[in-house]
C-alpha cells in the first residue's frame, strides 16, 4: 500500500512539473529553467519506474501469497471432514475453490494496493487544486467521492448475477470432472453422446448467466469514463472561466487540466475494485461453504485411552465379538455398515476391549483400527509412495502377502512405476491387490477387511488368505467374505 | 513417470483463431465497431479541452466556454454509452466463444483412447476445461479488443501530434529504442514460464481433486499430512514460477515507465528550442505534451494485454492440444449382418512391447451365453474391450456379422454391443440422468429397467425419486446399488450383445447371485458374454474359455471342461476341495 501512493506521487507531480516548464521555461526563453524542470521530469520518472517495480511486485506478492493461502486453508479443511467429505460437497467443487476463486481473491488484494495509489492521487490533486484555486479544489473534494458513490447501487444485482454465474460454473466443472472416472463406462454404453449433450446444456447455463452479470457489470466501464470526465469537464470548465477573469493564467490552467485528468486515476482503480471485491465476496462465500463443513463425528471432551496392543471388538448391533488377536470372518451381506460400525464411520455401540469407541479419541481409533475396502481410493504417484505406509510391515512383505509380487513385476519401472490416479492403469483384480497390500503395510493393530479378494481368481485368493493369516498372526483381524477359502484359515467363522 | 495430454502447435492455434474469426467475422466486426467507435467519441474531449484552453489563451466569452462544456458533456455521454455496449457484446461473444470451446473440448474428450485420458488423470483434464477456459477468456474477451483499441489511439494520436508540429514530435522518438530493448528482453523469457505456470496448477488441481475424492481414504490411512505435504509442494512450485513471471513482468513494466516520461522531457527541451526559433508556438507544445502523456495509457493497456494475450495463447495451447487426437470417426456405410462375433489373430498391447493378448480366436453365436474365466492379468478385460470395440486390435480382427467392430460408428456400435464394466461410477447429476446415459428414454421405461435390476424399491425411497441429485457431492450410493444402476443403464441400452467384464465382482456374493437372477430376465434373447472369476457363474454356460497368458487355453461347456481335467477343472476342484 506504501508504494501504491509512491506510484502515484510524481503521477501527481508530473503535470504541475510540466505547467512549470512551460510557464517558467518555454514561454520566457529560459533555457536554464527549462532544462531544469525538465530534469525533474526524468527525476520523476525514475521515481516513477522504481515505484512501479515495487508496486507491481508488492501487489503480486499479495494476490500469489492470498491465493496460495485461502488454497491451504481449503485444502487444511477439506482433508479434516475426511470421510463425510464425498457425500457433503462435490469435489469438483474443492477444485474450483482453488482454482478460479482462488484467483478472484488473489485479484481483490492485488488492487488493494492501487486502490491505496487512487486514494493518494485524489488526496494530491485535490491538495494541489485547493492551495491554488480553492473553488477548484472544492469541486474536486467534492465531486471524486460523489462520482464513486454513483457506482454503489450496481453492487448489490451484480453480486446476485456473479454468484449465479459462479454457481453454473461450479456445476459444468463438477461434470467436467466426472469424465475421467466415468469415462470407461460411457465407453461401454455408449453414453459419450448423452454426456457431451448434457455438457454442452450446462455450459450453454454458463455462458447466459455470464452474460447475464456482465449486462451489468459491463455498466461499470461505461460508468468509469463519465463520472470522472463530468468531474474533470466542471474543473476545467470553471477553471476557464477564472483563467478568463484573470485569477489564474494560462499554465495553471494546462496544469489544472493535467491534474484533473489525473483524477481519473481513483474513480478507475475503484470501479475495478468494485468489481474485484464483487467476485472476491462470491469467491469467500464458496471457500466458506468448505470451510463450514463439518467431520461426521467428533472426539469426546475428555477420551478414554484403547487397551494397549492389538485388542478385541465388540459389536453390540449384532451381538458380536472379535477375539484380540484372532482372524475372524463373517459371512455376511451388507458388509460395509457392519465394517462402518467396527471403525466407528458412524456413531454405533461398539467396544474395544471394554472401552467404548465413542468414548475414545477418534485420531487413536483411525491410528488403531483400519478399515479398508474396494471403493478406497489409490493416489496417483510412484508405487512405492503410494502402497507403502511407512509402518513396521515392510512393502515388499506387504506385496507378497497381498500376492502382488508379480503385479509389480510386469510394471517397466517396478515398485517405482508411477501410478495413475485410482490405480487406472492396472486391471481390477491388480488393484485390489495394491489396496490390499497398502492395508496390510498399515500394520494396524486391529484390521477389518471388506470384501478384500471379490476381484481375484481362486489360485490368488487361496494365496492371499493363506499369507494374510500368516502375516497378521496374533494381530486382531476381521474379514467379511462368504469365501470359502477365507473361513478356511480362520479362528472363528461367523454366519449371522 | 507421470503422462500429460499433448499441447498443440503453433499452427493449429492460429487455425483456429483463425477459424473462429472467420465464423464469428460479423458478431466480431461489430464488437471491434463499436470499440473503435467509443474509441473515437473519447478523443473528441481533449479535442475540446485543447480547443478550450486555445480560447481562453487568445481570449473569449463566457457563453463560448459554457458552449463547449456542454457540448463535452453530450459527447461523454455518448462515449459512455458506447464503451458499456462495447464492453457488453465483447461478453455476449467471448462467453460464446468459451462455451463453444469448453463444449469442443469434452465433446473430443470422451472420444479420446480410455488410455491417454486415465493417465493424464482428472486434474489435467479438468484444469484445461475450466482455468484454462478463463484466461483464454481474459485474452480472447479483452485482450483482442483493447490492443486494437490501444492501436488505433496510439496511431491516432501520433498523426495529430505530426500534425501539430512535427519537429516538436520527434521528440517521442526517444522512446523507441528503449520500448524494443524492453520488450525484446521480456518477450522470449516469460513465455515459457506461462506454460510451466498453467501446467504446474494443472498439478495443483489434479491432487486437489484427489485429495477431494478420497477422502474416506486419507481418513482411514491417516495419510492427511502427506496430501498436505503434497498439496504445499505443488503450490509451492506453481507460485514460485509465478512470482518469477512477476518479477519478469515489473522490470519490463519499470523500464517502459522511463519509456513514457522521457519523451516528456525530450519534447519540452525540443520545444523550448523550437519556440525560441520561431518554429512551434506555446499552445502547439502545450498539445504534443499533453498528446505525449495521452499516450502512455494505451500503450501501457496494449503492453498489459498483449501479456495477457500471451497467457491466453499458453492456455489455448493446452485446450486445443487435447484435439490434437483425432478421433475414428467411423464408417457409416458399414452395416452388420447378422449379429454373428469373429476373432481372429487378434493381438494387443496397450504400450509398445507389452503385448496382454497374443492371437486370440473366438467364434460367438447369436444368443450364445459364453463366460471367460482365468487368472487376474490374464488378459480377460482386455479381450471384453476388444469385443466391445473400446479398443482396436493391433493385428487381427474382431468383427460383429463381418464388420470391424471399432468401424462402426460410436452411436451404431452401441446399438450393437454394450459394454459393462467393473469400474463403478454415479455422475454428478439426477438419477435420471444417470439412467438415460444410452438414450433418452420415458419414466415408465425408466422403473421398468429399475424393477429389473431390483432398484424400484431403493428408486422410491430417495427423496426426490429419478430427480434426487446422486454422486459426488448428492445422495450416497452404496456401491451394490452402484452396480444396480449400471446394468439399468444396460436395460435402457437394450444392445443385442452384452459384454459384462466382472460387473457383479465387488459385490458380496450372495448379492451378486440375487442380481444375477434378475439380470436372467434381461440377458434373455441377447447375447451374453460374460467375464467373471467366480465360477459359480460359469457353470451355467453355454462355452467356457479359459485365458492364461493372453491366450485362450480351453474352450468348451462346463462338462467338457471338466472331462477334459485341465486348468477348469483344476480351478473347480480347488475351490470345492
Amino acid at each position: 500500500m506504501v508504494f501504491g501512493a509512491l506510484w502515484m506521487v510524481p503521477l501527481a507531480l508530473l503535470p504541475l512539473a510540466i505547467g512549470a516548464a512551460i510557464d517558467q521555461g518555454i514561454a520566457p526563453r529560459d533555457t536554464g529553467a527549462l532544462l531544469m524542470w525538465s530534469g525533474l521530469i526524468v527525476a520523476l520518472g525514475a521515481v516513477l519506474s522504481s515505484s512501479t517495480v515495487m508496486l507491481t511486485r508488492a501487489g503480486d506478492r499479495a494476490w500469489l501469497h492470498g491465493a496460495a493461502l485461502m488454497q491451504r486453508a481449503v485444502m487444511q479443511h477439506a482433508t479434516r471432514v475426511g470421510a463425510a467429505l464425498p457425500s457433503k460437497i462435490k469435489a469438483g467443487e474443492i477444485v474450483a475453490v482453488g482454482s478460479s476463486d482462488m484467483y478472484s481473491i488473489g485479484g481483490l488484494l492485488e488492487v488493494i494496493g492501487r486502490l491505496t495509489g487512487g486514494v493518494v492521487a485524489f488526496i494530491v490533486a485535490a491538495i494541489a487544486l485547493l492551495s491554488s484555486t480553492p473553488i477548484l479544489g472544492l469541486v474536486v473534494v467534492v465531486g471524486v467521492p460523489l462520482a464513486t458513490l454513483g457506482l454503489v447501487p450496481l453492487l448489490g444485482p451484480l453480486r446476485k448475477r456473479t454468484e449465479a454465474h459462479r454457481e453454473e460454473v461450479g456445476a459444468a466443472t463438477s461434470m467436467a470432472a466426472d469424465i475421467v472416472s466415468g469415462l470407461r463406462i460411457l465407453r461401454g454404453i455408449g453414453g459419450e453422446k448423452q454426456f457431451t449433450d448434457r455438457f454442452a446444456e450446462t455450459s450453454q447455463r454458463v455462458r447466459k448467466a455470464g452474460v447475464n452479470a456482465a449486462r451489468i457489470d459491463s455498466w461499470l466501464s461505461g460508468i468509469e469514463v463519465l463520472l470522472p470526465g463530468l468531474v474533470t469537464i466542471l474543473v476545467m470548465w470553471l477553471g476557464a472561466r477564472l483563467a478568463l477573469d484573470g485569477t489564474i493564467s494560462v499554465g495553471e490552467l494546462v496544469a489544472f487540466y493535467g491534474v484533473s485528468a489525473f483524477l481519473v486515476i481513483p474513480v478507475g482503480v475503484a470501479t475495478e475494485a468494485v468489481h474485484h471485491f464483487n467476485e472476491a465476496i462470491v469467491a469467500a462465500r464458496r471457500a466458506c461453504a468448505i470451510l463450514r463443513l463439518t467431520p461426521a463425528l467428533d472426539s469426546p471432551e475428555h477420551p478414554k485411552p484403547l487397551p494397549p496392543g492389538s485388542f478385541g471388538l465388540h459389536d453390540e448391533t449384532s451381538g458380536l465379538t472379535f477375539p484380540a488377536g484372532k482372524l475372524t470372518v463373517v459371512r455376511t451381506t451388507g458388509s460395509d455398515a457392519f465394517a462402518d460400525r467396527l471403525g466407528r464411520y458412524v456413531d454405533a455401540p461398539v467396544a474395544a476391549g471394554g472401552v467404548p469407541l465413542r468414548e475414545a479419541d477418534i485420531d487413536e481409533v483411525r491410528d488403531r483400527i483400519l478399515v479398508a475396502h474396494n471403493q478406497d481410493v489409490l493416489f496417483s504417484g510412484t508405487l512405492a509412495d503410494e502402497v507403502d505406509m511407512g509402518k513396521a510391515v515392510e512393502l515388499d512383505t506387504a506385496l507378497w502377502a497381498a500376492d502382488a509380487t508379480d503385479v509389480v513385476d510386469g510394471l517397466d519401472h517396478g515398485t517405482q512405476e508411477y501410478l495413475a490416479e485410482r490405480g487406472r492403469t492396472l486391471s481390477g483384480g491388480q488393484r485390489q491387490r495394491m489396496l490390499l497390500a497398502r492395508a496390510l503395510s498399515f500394520d494396524a493393530d486391529v484390521l477389518v477387511l471388506d470384501e478384500p479378494t471379490s476381484a481375484v481368481d481362486a489360485h490368488t485368493e487361496a494365496r492371499i488368505t493363506q499369507r494374510v493369516a500368516e502375516l497378521r498372526r496374533g494381530r486382531t483381524t476381521v474379514v467379511f467374505s462368504q469365501s470359502p477359502l477365507w473361513t478356511r484359515v480362520a479362528d472363528e467363522v461367523y454366519t449371522p | 513417470m507421470k503422462t500429460t495430454l499433448p499441447l498443440a502447435g503453433k499452427p493449429a492455434v492460429r487455425a483456429w483463431i483463425w477459424s473462429v474469426a472467420v465464423a464469428n467475422r460479423w458478431s466480431f466486426l461489430g464488437m471491434m465497431s463499436l470499440f473503435a467507435a467509443a474509441t473515437l467519441v473519447g478523443l473528441i474531449g481533449p479535442q475540446l479541452l485543447g480547443h478550450l484552453v486555445d480560447a481562453v489563451s487568445t481570449g473569449t466569452t463566457t457563453w463560448h466556454i459554457d458552449v463547449i462544456a456542454l457540448i463535452f458533456i453530450g459527447v461523454l455521454a455518448v462515449h459512455a454509452v458506447l464503451r458499456r455496449q462495447a464492453r457488453f457484446r465483447a461478453a455476449v461473444f467471448g462467453e460464446r466463444l468459451l462455451a463453444e470451446a469448453r463444449e469442443g473440448m469434452v465433446e473430443h474428450v470422451v472420444q479420446l483412447p480410455l488410455a491417454t485420458v486415465e493417465s493424464a488423470g482428472t486434474g489435467d483434464l479438468l484444469s484445461r476445461a475450466t482455468s484454462d477456459v478463463d484466461k483464454l477468456d481474459e485474452g480472447l474477451r479483452q485482450a483482442a479488443p483493447e490492443i486494437v483499441i490501444a492501436a488505433v489511439t496510439v496511431a491516432l494520436t501520433a498523426v495529430a501530434m505530426v500534425i501539430t508540429s512535427p519537429i516538436v514530435a520527434l521528440g517521442m522518438l526517444v522512446a523507441v529504442p528503449l520500448l524494443v530493448a524492453a520488450t525484446r528482453w521480456y518477450r522470449p523469457r516469460v513465455l515459457p514460464k506461462y506454460e510451466e505456470a498453467l501446467a504446474d496448477w494443472a498439478e495443483v488441481h489434479s491432487s486437489t481433486h484427489e485429495t477431494a475424492d478420497g477422502g474416506r481414504t486419507i481418513e482411514a490411512l491417516r495419510l492427511r499430512r502427506r496430501r498436505l505435504a503434497l498439496n504445499d509442494r505443488n503450490v509451492d512450485k506453481a507460485v514460485g514460477v509465478e512470482w518469477y513471471c512477476s518479477r519478469l513482468w515489473a522490470w519490463f513494466l519499470g523500464a517502459l515507465d522511463v519509456a513514457y516520461i522521457l519523451p516528456i522531457a525530450a519534447i519540452l527541451v525540443v520545444g523550448g528550442v523550437a519556440y525560441t526559433q520561431g518554429l512551434a508556438g506555446i499552445g502547439e507544445i502545450t498539445a504534443i505534451v499533453l498528446y505525449a502523456r495521452a499516450l502512455v495509457e494505451p500503450l501501457s493497456e496494449a503492453l498489459t494485454w498483449m501479456d495477457e494475450l500471451q497467457v491466453g495463447n499458453a492456455a489455448l495451447r493446452r485446450i486445443l492440444g487435447v484435439q490434437q487426437i483425432k478421433p475414428d470417426p467411423g464408417d457409416e456405410s458399414a452395416v452388420p449382418d447378422g449379429t454373428a462375433i469373429a476373432v481372429r489373430g487378434a493381438t494387443f498391447a496397450y504400450s509398445p512391447g507389452r503385448e496382454v493378448l497374443h492371437g486370440i480366436d473366438l467364434d460367438i453365436v447369436e444368443g450364445e451365453r459364453l463366460v471367460i474365466v482365468g487368472p487376474s492379468g490374464a488378459g480377460k478385460s482386455t479381450l471384453g474391450r476388444l469385443l466391445a470395440g473400446v479398443n482396436a486390435p493391433d493385428s487381427g480382427s474382431v468383427t460383429i456379422g463381418g464388420v470391424e467392430v471399432t468401424s462402426l460408428p460410436l452411436a451404431k456400435r452401441r446399438q450393437e454391443i454394450v459394454l459393462v464394466t467393473q469400474e463403478q461410477h454415479v455422475f454428478s447429476g439426477t438419477l435420471r440422468e444417470n439412467l438415460t446415459l444410452p438414450r433418452d428414454a420415458s419414466d415408465e421405461e425408466l422403473w421398468d429397467a429399475l424393477r429389473t435390476v431390483d432398484a424400484a424399491d431403493w428408486a422410491k425411497s430417495l427423496p426426490a425419486g429419478l430427480d434426487t441429485v446422486v454422486g459426488s457431492g448428492g445422495e450416497a450410493v452404496a456401491p451394490a446399488m452402484v452396480q444396480q444402476i449400471a446394468l439399468a443403464r444396460l436395460v435402457i441400452a437394450d444392445p443385442h450383445t452384452l459384454v459384462l467384464d466382472e460387473a457383479t465382482s465387488l459385490l458380496d456374493s450372495s448379492a451378486s447371485r440375487n442380481l444375477e437372477r434378475s439380470l436372467t430376465a434381461v440377458l434373455a434373447g441377447r447375447t451374453v458374454i460374460a467375464i467373471a472369476h467366480r465360477l459359480t457363474t460359469a457353470r451355467d454356460a453355454d462355452r467356457i474359455a479359459v485365458m492364461e497368458g493372453g491366450r485362450i487355453v480351453e474352450l468348451g461347456s462346463h462338462d467338457e471342461l471338466m472331462a477334459a481335467k485341465g486348468s477348469y477343472a483344476g480351478l473347480v476342484a480347488s475351490l470345492s476341495g
